[in-house]
């Protein structure tokens, strides 16, 4: 693969004893190329250790073992990463446009270009007329949003967002899933998508990777060979979903260490 | 007028429920209010009154007015509050500041909590007031004595609200901060742990507004110029009316600062839900 956005290798994540409690290895030996612009959804059991593969590489955890390299200088990124939890997480006492500038802060960029680059980023979520809202005022969905817009102010070499569907209703999601369908390629940000929903992972993404195990490992990687813009019914019908399905399946659930 | 019946459809104020209304009625809460406080100033009136109490001890309400009007024209009200204010903005500076700062710090390090705890230990029972005889040893009846008392006073209130509101920030707001480049000790701070304290702290202070008073009070009863010296002069007089202009002024002194810093608060939180 040529000028990969990012290159994970050999990533392994252990706690060792301490207490009563045992010591746990979350995963080992990952290895993982991601091209510039590629969308790639990380499916696993609830446990399995995606979120925290994901804590790692915005640099929230260190590995115990392994080395990834994120390819910054190529693009225009300000920031290395923008993270997306599950949960908006935005600051209640910061407005909307405030929320977004975040990560626009202590950068070295004046008041104004921080402003602007926060509503440009609200623009794309659409919600640019809602700049001067607090978040309470905002839907569980537009603040999703503007959860999106804060990580995409950072122009992030590497979009990761952290199963950012999980908790919002059924209707809701399906607007957002396709609205982060569009936003990626109109902005051709590298995406890792992390999420339980098979389904979901096949429709958004051009590669799965299934995460299965204790500790995890890769079970199984898929490409996607879907035509752009996909039918949700397409994707959903899918053989592929029946067979990463089976290899989530194929392996013992995972143990969680307590 | 309302009607007797009873049945005729009464307007109400919108956060009334109609139960509440009829709980109240035929008066709104206000009337009653006032109704409670007429009895009160109609029996303090008369009990003196009918010679049920000295009069020397207990002076009616009556008696109150002309006490304040003399208290003033002499300008003794003004010199007394003006000196009991300078105890209390800056012992509560101090003091709040302080409690704040310490608050804040151990709360975000858990070196300096660990550092701290045997001190707060020791430190922490100790009444305000028991510092008074140190007061008097470091500053003499002086207007530091009052300051230093009423700085301890609300010390203890602002460090612990400080403490366990930066204990209780959502960790997930600071994993936000780390997220987005400001994982530093003072990004984080600045940028998560300060604003999301600011509630708890906020209500810190305003105990300690409270508290402040009753320190400045117990701090000039030693003798510090200011409310309460002016009251044991008054006491020893035995111009009890004029010891209720005191105490009265307290109260009034004491609810428009509450009411300011409620405003300022309100304002200051208005991103709360």
């Amino acid at each position: 693969m040529s000028n990969p956005a990012i290159v994970v290798e050999n990533l392994g994540l252990a706690f060792p004893a301490r207490g009563n409690a045992a010591p746990s290895v979350i995963f080992e030996n990952f290895d993982l190329e991601v091209a510039r612009g590629e969308f790639v959804a990380i499916v696993g059991r609830s446990g399995v250790g995606k979120s925290t593969l994901l804590r790692i590489l915005a640099g929230l955890a260190a590995p115990s073992a392994g080395r990834f390299e994120i390819d910054v200088d190529a693009s225009a990124a300000l920031r290395p990463t923008g993270l997306v939890f599950q949960d908006s997480r935005l600051l209640p006492w910061r407005r909307i446009a405030a929320n977004v500038a975040l990560g626009l802060e202590g950068l070295g960029l004046s008041k104004q270009e921080r402003s602007r680059r926060a509503l440009a980023a609200l623009e794309r979520v659409g919600l640019a007329a809602h700049a001067d809202k607090w978040p309470h005022q905002l839907s569980g969905g537009q603040r999703q949003r503007v959860a999106l817009a804060r990580a995409l102010a950072v122009e992030p070499a590497l979009l990761l967002m952290d199963e950012p569907f999980g908790a919002l209703d059924a209707l809701t999601r399906r607007t957002l899933q396709d609205e982060l369908r569009d936003v990626a390629a109109a902005t051709g940000k590298t995406v890792i998508f992390v999420t339980h929903d098979v389904e979901e992972a096949v429709y958004l993404a051009d590669r799965v990777v299934v995460l299965a195990g204790s500790p995890a490992r890769i079970a199984g990687v898929h490409r996607i060979d879907l035509p752009n813009p996909r039918s949700r019914e397409a994707a959903s019908q899918s053989a592929l979903v029946a067979a990463i399905h089976a290899a989530l399946d194929g392996v013992p659930a995972p143990v969680l260490a307590t | 007028m309302p009607d007797a019946s009873g049945l005729a459809p009464r307007p109400a104020p919108a956060v009334q429920t109609p139960r509440a209304r009829d709980r109240l009625w035929p008066f709104p809460a206000p009337v009653w209010g006032a109704l409670g406080l007429a009895l009160l100033l109609g029996l303090w009136e008369a009990v003196p009154r009918l010679g049920l109490v000295p009069i020397m001890l207990l002076p009616p309400p009556s008696y109150i007015p002309a006490a304040f009007w003399r208290d003033v024209t002499s300008g003794e009200w003004q010199r007394a509050i003006f000196a009991s204010l300078g105890h209390y903005t800056m012992g509560l500076a101090i003091g709040s500041i302080g409690g704040i700062v310490l608050g804040v710090a151990a709360g975000a390090s858990a070196r300096t909590d660990a550092a701290l705890a045997y001190v707060v230990r020791i430190l922490r029972p100790i009444p305000g007031l028991a510092w008074v005889p140190f007061a008097i040893i470091w500053f003499g009846v002086s207007t530091s004595a009052a300051t230093f008392i009423v700085a301890v006073g609300v010390f203890w209130i602002n460090f612990f609200a400080a403490l366990s509101a930066v204990q209780a920030v959502d960790r997930d707001l600071v994993e936000v901060a780390d997220a987005f480049g400001h994982g530093s000790f003072f990004g984080r701070l600045f940028k998560v742990i300060l604003p999301a304290a600011s509630p708890a702290i906020l209500g810190g202070l305003r105990t300690g507004l409270g508290q402040a008073w009753m320190a400045v009070v117990a701090a000039e009863l030693f003798g510090v110029p200011g409310l309460g010296q002016r009251m044991m002069q008054a006491s020893s007089l035995l111009a009890i009316e004029l010891v209720v202009v005191y105490m009265l002024t307290m109260a009034a002194l004491y609810g428009g600062i509450d009411w300011v810093f409620v405003k300022l608060r309100d304002r200051l939180l208005r991103w709360k839900p």
